[in-house]
Order: structure tokens, then C-alpha cells, then sequence
């Protein structure tokens, strides 16, 4: 995502409604370095 | 850690894109506060928000973004990852030489490192695409995951140097120690993505950028081992 789009009220609304779902899907959120790593270990 | 974990990732390009990709066709007054307006509202914006949701982030963000605003830059870095982008938002393909790829990719390093305190463990190309040097270069200058690849819906995988010749059978090559964490174009953007209550359908498919070379032989790109 790109600061200059995803930074505009109307996006951060529906970028909100993605991490209540995905919250409620019981995902959790990570940086990317933490889950390579996790990955690095397993694959 | 549950199974599904998602990773919100920003490309924190500011005004980069503009100077210096298409060999600065594109470098105009307006084009530039599109950058202006990411680094000095966007980025604000996307910081309140994740912190209102205590959410971690990994932001992608060029040297000369860094260089250019310090003090947002630094916000992010307090808060969030804040990985490799380029020096100069150059993609791949379009360095005159091994050399001068490496050259920017040291010079963005040193940005993250002087923000930071340590070198960044992950690299996006600002095309998400490798010319046939940049996964030798990742790995020589030590970094630890690139997310530029497209092999693989969302699990992690291996870079290979895989190889392409026109009139030959694909090689997937051997694999590398770097582990690619895969990207989905605009399929992963609010933009396609629909609410469960929305009546638009589903997003689907994806999109990726193309190279601008025009080679016999392919850059190597990822894939999976």
C-alpha cells in the first residue's frame, strides 16, 4: 500500500473494515521480518 | 501464533518514483506532491491508525526518502519495521551495471542504518522485479527475506536462480538463502479487497509489473523449492 492512496480517509475506512474481518477471522498481524524468520526455519 | 497472520506492508516511496524512475519522465511539480502528499499527510494518517489499532507494520521506505524526511521517517522507524526500498527507487532492470545496483542498495542500507541502528532485514524491489544480479547482491550484503515474488499465494518460500532461455525448457534453478515472502498486486489493496458485507463481488486475480529489458535471458525471478 502506498501512503499517498491508502493515507486518504476513504481508504483507511476500508482498510479498517479489512482488519476488524480478518481480527474476527482470528489472524493475527505481524511484521514481515518476524514471519521470514518463522519461515526461514521451516522451509 | 494462529495459522493466518496477515502483514501489512506500505511502500513509503514519497517523491522517489517521480525523479527517478522512467528516466525522470515523470518528474514534475504535480507528480511530486503526490509524494509530498504521502510523506506529509499519508504517512501521518497511516501511523495514527495503525497505533489507534496497535498494529505492527513494515514499511518499505527508499534512502532517499529517508534522507529526504528525516523526522517522518523516524516516526515510522520508532513504531514499525522499516525494510529496504531502494536508495533511489530504481528498479532493477534499469541499472546501468551490477556495480551501480549495488551501489544504490549499500547507499540505501546506510539510510536505514543511520535511522535504525541496524541494517534492514528485507528488500522490496521498486518493481517487484530482480534484475540478474539483485538476488546475488541481496544475498552478498546480507539481507535475510526479499517480498517482491509472486510464486505463491501467501506462503513464504525460497528465491532460486532459475533460468529462462527462450527456446529452452523452464529451469527453476537451485534454490537460495533468502526466503521470499510473496506479494499479490493490487488483489491485496482495499482498492479490490471487498467487506463481507459488501455486495461488490470478490477481488480476484492479481497484477505484477514487467521488466523493460529485452533479452534472450530472463532475470532470474522466484520460485518456489
Amino acid at each position: 500500500m502506498h501512503p499517498q492512496v491508502i493515507g486518504r480517509e476513504d481508504r483507511l475506512a476500508k482498510l479498517g473494515k479489512f482488519v476488524d474481518h480478518a481480527r474476527e477471522a482470528g489472524a493475527a498481524f505481524a511484521e514481515v521480518r518476524e514471519v521470514a524468520a518463522r519461515a526461514g526455519d521451516a522451509i | 501464533m494462529p495459522a493466518d497472520t496477515v502483514c501489512l506492508t506500505f511502500d513509503f516511496d514519497a517523491v522517489s518514483p517521480w525523479i527517478h524512475m522512467d528516466d525522470g519522465g515523470r518528474n514534475t511539480p504535480t507528480n511530486r506532491s503526490r509524494g509530498l502528499y504521502g510523506a506529509e499527510v499519508g504517512v501521518p494518517n497511516v501511523l495514527a491508525f495503525l497505533a489507534e489499532r496497535d498494529l505492527p507494520a513494515t514499511w518499505f521506505t527508499p534512502g532517499h526518502t529517508i534522507d529526504s524526511f528525516p523526522e517522518v521517517a523516524a516516526r515510522v522507524a520508532d513504531a514499525h519495521e522499516v525494510a529496504h526500498h531502494g536508495w533511489s527507487h530504481t528498479p532493477p532492470g534499469d541499472y546501468e551495471s551490477r556495480a551501480a545496483e549495488r551501489a544504490d542498495i549499500e547507499r540505501g542500507i546506510a539510510s536505514i542504518a543511520d535511522l535504525t541502528g541496524s541494517p534492514p532485514a528485507g528488500y522490496r524491489s521498486p518493481s517487484w522485479d530482480y534484475s540478474e544480479h539483485t538476488v546475488d547482491l541481496l544475498l552478498e550484503l546480507g539481507f535475510d527475506y526479499s517480498s517482491s515474488g509472486m510464486a505463491r499465494e501467501f506462503e513464504p518460500y525460497r528465491v532460486c536462480r532459475d533460468e529462462a532461455l527462450v527456446d529452452e525448457p523452464y529451469d527453476p534453478g537451485e534454490t537460495v538463502d533468502l526466503v521470499e515472502v510473496p506479494v499479490r498486486g493490487r488483489a491485496t489493496t482495499t482498492r479490490r479487497w471487498r467487506s463481507p458485507d459488501s455486495a461488490a463481488t470478490p477481488a480476484s486475480g492479481s497484477s505484477s509489473t514487467t521488466g523493460r529489458r529485452s533479452s534472450t535471458t530472463r532475470p532470474p525471478t522466484a520460485c518456489s523449492s
